[in-house]
């Protein structure tokens, strides 16, 4: 797995595919605001890589950067090899983005809309209408071949953006916020439109709010916040990183004086916070044996009525790696 | 007294000011109004001291107060018409379109304070311009020959009006979903308003003429509507009389358009946004599929192909766009041609003009404000209306060039062009026949307003499409190419204006022809308005003698602008629409060559 910072197109041998995307030490800012402040990604071919971050971290700027839409920022962007910057014409061959709004033209039926987005990829005529009915199939909407845009439902409007943005077969999938606004039904819809794609091979980028169903897709994580990776890795790396910094609720039954100073005075231990009916024991970076603080525990003589490391998910690891700061 | 100190407090009142001083056109408004009127003082005292006598002083104007307090209040009149909807338009739709009006009228604030704290934010720019001219409404009663009563009579009447017409446009606001319905309503209620007054005015006067003095009811009502008959017709009475009894119907009107706008703002509240004109014509559409029944299916304009093949965005332009698709332009042609023919024909069965004043300048002139507004409208909304239904994005990441997306946009916009030139050319062609032609003067004519009609429209179009690049929605991008065109078109007449003001210190001989010919130069307006007003009786007629040089110098400069311009635009796209396009010519830069496993179709290169 390549690191945050590693590797670039120039660094790589002349034989290697260069990755679908290589983002290096990117900066977007608007007016004053930096929005986006030397983010580093590299995401290689058949990933799906999922972006967290709170509103205004800088995501959406980030995919804009790689969907060409975003013409000043410093830095390196790259599209299999393809410098944003300088081919961006090329780049948008390689790329299928899906903005965070839908983005459908209303006074379209689902058949016209497909053929004109076809029509604006060039694909050749004869080959259209195969094209057109195999993404509609995939996506689940023959049915609605010939109903009105402006007549779907939101998640069948987002399921249709998804059909157009596969015409071109695209090597790398942009995808912001796809599941927004979607009731559960409909986000369950995309998420399985989402891991077809997935097994189809595709290079996925995605950003999303809803962090467990990125949690069941994603090769790979990014969190962003204030416009900096705060973290990224395959969700076992996240995780492992994160157990370093675990905290662990104990409730003991009628404790010695002095046992919370023993505690205290324990290696492994970072520091311990009274509450109500429990100790919430947070260990060291370095000491992340929670079995270990088990057996000191018992050694110590404390009766354990409970003990119980926090569960480590998404949203832990998202509340606990951000802060809530805004660019 | 606290709780009656707190229901004096006008929230939204106070927002509203608050936008509007955030605004730099707010103040552009004021200093431009102010410009006017110093503008009509200059050219009023002006044209009385050439009047006056062969003495120049300032002497000359005294006694003339009354002339220069009619020309103010004239344009201040017409200023209050045009400029009280553009301002009072959005009052309400702009909170539908945010989505927050039913969160206000949940509030305590009630429907009638929404409405009246919205009108009277929306009123202060109309007023404040209003009060702009007491200085010189001052100098006006200070030149004597005007007395107090037409005075007071005429601010409380534009007072008035403001309120009327900010009422009605009020009405539009909380009838439509969108700013450009509203806009478009509140313009089109006035034009009807005022021709009605107009119609009227005609009617009463030619019976008055016939010994008929008392006025029915029914005429006293119209003409009681606007605040200019009102002040013509009773100026001189007492401000109370005024107040209590002459303008009862202004009064009365505004009442009704708010009670109108507040039953439309509850009623209309959460209202969808539609096309209302593509609505018309899918009705017309109904009607014909129903008539064709008896007619045996006639097709006199079929649509073209159900896909798009090689151009998508200019076959959507052709197919889906009410002012695009062929058949809906055809009904758009037939709507400006068969009145534009009737009154063709009807000027040319009065009789042999030959070497007269064409008596068809006014229905060309108003056909170029037509045909002109509606380039304008379609031009400017071109690249705004894919921004404001979020579609542009998605079309920048296609492998189409800004260009292309630009230059297919504009398919649907060539078949307006087209539309709206045919009924000027009948307009000219008849005016030809009518001034005899092939004669060398109706020669000109004829050859000058063809090249007007093939280059004006262009550059209306573009820079339409230019002003409205810059713009994120349809309604700003259309007022702002507005108002590009109305300071266009009014230079050459401020120029004029400005020149025979100099002149005035000069030779004394008013300007000469030389000095009109190039003033010409100075704005399309100028060059339309000699074409059709030239003739052997007026200054302008001398101009035929020019017109080897004047033609072709003032065609050849705005086709040249039209190409520059429509190059610009064109170049310039890729930065306007929001998308690098470095290494278009680039193509040969070593893309990864693998194909990405499961690929449905391969990619094709870009020809």
């Amino acid at each position: 797995m390549k690191t945050a910072t590693g590797s670039t197109s120039s660094s790589a041998p002349a034989t290697r595919t260069p990755d679908v995307v290589e983002i290096d030490n990117l900066r977007v800012n608007y007016g004053k605001v930096e929005a986006v402040r030397g983010i580093s990604i590299t995401i290689p071919r058949g990933e799906v890589y999922g972006f967290i971050g709170p509103n205004g971290a800088g995501k959406s700027s980030t995919i804009k950067v790689l969907a060409t839409l975003q013409t000043e920022f410093r830095g390196r962007a790259a599209v299999c090899g393809l410098n944003v910057a300088t081919s961006p014409h090329q780049v948008r061959e390689r790329i299928g983005y899906m903005p965070d709004f839908f983005g459908v033209y209303e006074d379209l039926t689902a058949r016209e809309y497909l053929h004109f987005f076809a029509a604006a990829y060039q694909i050749e005529r004869k080959k259209r209408k195969s094209i057109v009915d195999d993404v509609l199939e995939l996506t689940d909407l023959t049915n609605k071949i010939d109903a009105p845009v402006d007549g779907l439902s939101r998640g069948m409007k987002q399921r249709l953006a998804l059909a157009r943005v596969l015409l071109h077969d695209p090597d790398l999938l942009l995808l912001d916020e796809p599941a927004s606004g979607l009731d559960p039904r409909a986000r369950i819809e995309v998420r399985e439109l989402l891991k077809a794609l997935k097994e189809m091979g595709k290079t996925i980028l995605i950003s999303s709010h809803i962090l467990h169903e990125l949690g069941q897709l994603c090769t790979r994580i990014g969190i962003i916040e204030a416009g900096q990776m705060v973290e990224q890795g395959s969700l076992d790396e996240i995780y492992s990183k994160l157990r370093l910094m675990r905290v662990v609720h104990v409730r003991v039954k009628e404790p010695k004086p002095d046992l919370i100073d023993q505690i205290k005075e324990l290696d492994s231990v970072l520091g311990i916070e009274e509450q109500i009916d429990r100790w919430a024991i947070s260990l060291r970076q370095s000491e992340d044996d929670v079995e270990e603080l088990h057996e000191q525990l018992v050694s110590l003589g404390a009766r354990l009525v409970m003990f119980q490391p926090e569960a480590m998910d998404m949203e832990t690891a998202f509340m606990k790696l951000t802060e809530g700061k805004t660019a | 007294m606290k709780r009656w100190l707190a229901k004096l407090e006008l929230p939204l009142f106070a927002r509203e000011l608050r936008e509007l001083a955030a605004k730099k056109r707010t103040y552009g408004l004021r200093v431009l109004y102010s410009l006017i009127l110093f503008w009509i003082g200059i050219g009023v005292l002006g044209d009385q001291l050439v009047e006056s006598s062969s003495v120049r002083s300032q002497f000359g104007m005294m006694g003339n107060g009354d002339r220069l307090f009619e020309a103010l209040f004239v344009f201040q009149i017409i200023a209050i018409h045009v400029m009280t909807p553009a301002l009072v338009c959005s009052a309400i739709t702009n909170e539908k379109e945010r989505n927050t009006l039913g969160i206000l009228l949940l509030t305590r604030l009630g429907p009638w304070r929404i409405l009246f704290e919205k009108l009277c934010s929306r009123l202060l720019p109309v007023l404040t311009c209003v009060l702009l001219s007491v200085p010189i409404l001052a100098l006006s009663y200070s030149l004597g020959g005007l007395s107090w009563n037409p005075l007071v009579n005429g601010l409380i009447l534009l007072l008035l009006t403001s309120v009327q017409i900010g009422c009605m446009t009020l009405m539009c606001s909380s009838f439509f979903r969108t700013m450009t319905g509203a806009f478009i309503a509140s313009y089109l209620i006035q034009l009807v308003l005022a021709f009605c007054v107009f119609a009227t005015g005609m009617i009463n006067m030619r019976a008055m003429r016939r010994g008929f003095v008392e006025t029915s009811f029914f005429e006293d009502a119209v003409l009681g509507l606007s605040g200019y008959s009102v002040w013509y017709g009773d100026g001189n009475s007492s401000p109370a009389e005024l107040l209590l009894s002459k303008s009862r119907w202004i009064v009365l009107s505004a009442l009704t358009f708010f009670v109108l706008a507040r039953v439309f703002l509850v009623r209309r509240a959460s209202v969808k946004s539609k096309s209302r004109v593509m609505a018309f014509f899918k009705l017309l559409d109904r009607f014909f599929v129903w008539s064709n029944q008896l007619t045996g299916g006639i097709t006199l304009v079929g649509d073209v192909g159900s896909l798009p093949e090689d151009k998508p965005i200019a076959w959507r332009e052709v197919t889906k766009k009410s002012l695009g698709t062929a058949r809906y332009l055809f009904r758009v042609f037939l709507a400006l041609e068969i009145p534009t023919a009737f009154f063709c024909v009807a000027a040319s069965g009065m009789g042999n003009f030959r070497g007269e004043y064409n008596r068809l300048a006014g229905l060309s002139c108003g056909l170029w404000a037509l045909s002109s507004l509606i380039v304008m409208i379609k031009a400017a909304g071109l690249i705004a209306s894919e921004r404001s239904s979020e579609t542009l994005d998605v079309l920048l990441t296609t492998p189409l060039t800004a260009k292309e997306i630009v230059s297919q946009k504009c398919a649907g916009l060539r078949r307006v062009l087209f539309v709206t030139s045919l009924p000027l050319l009948t307009a000219i062609g008849f005016s030809a026949y009518m001034k005899g032609f092939p004669r060398s003067e109706a020669a000109i004519y004829t050859v000058w307003g063809i090249l007007q009609v093939v280059v004006y429209l262009q550059l209306i179009a573009w820079a339409s499409i230019w002003v409205g690049m810059r713009m994120k929605t349809q309604t700003r991008s259309i007022f702002a190419a507005m108002t590009v065109f109305v300071i266009v078109m009014a230079t050459p007449y401020i120029l004029f204006k400005v020149g025979d003001f100099v002149d005035l210190f000069g030779t004394g001989n008013g300007l000469e022809t030389s000095v009109y010919a190039l003033v010409l130069l100075s704005g399309p307006s100028a060059g339309l308005v000699a074409n059709e007003f030239a003739n052997p009786y007026n200054q302008l007629g001398d101009l035929v003698r020019w017109a080897a040089v004047v033609v072709p110098v003032h065609i050849g400069f705005y086709a040249t602008l039209t190409f520059f311009i429509r190059r610009r635009v064109l170049s310039i796209a890729a930065a306007r629409l929001g998308r690098g396009e470095a290494g278009l010519t680039n193509a040969t830069e070593s893309p990864d060559a693998a194909a990405s496993p499961n690929r449905l179709e391969p990619t094709h290169a870009l020809s």
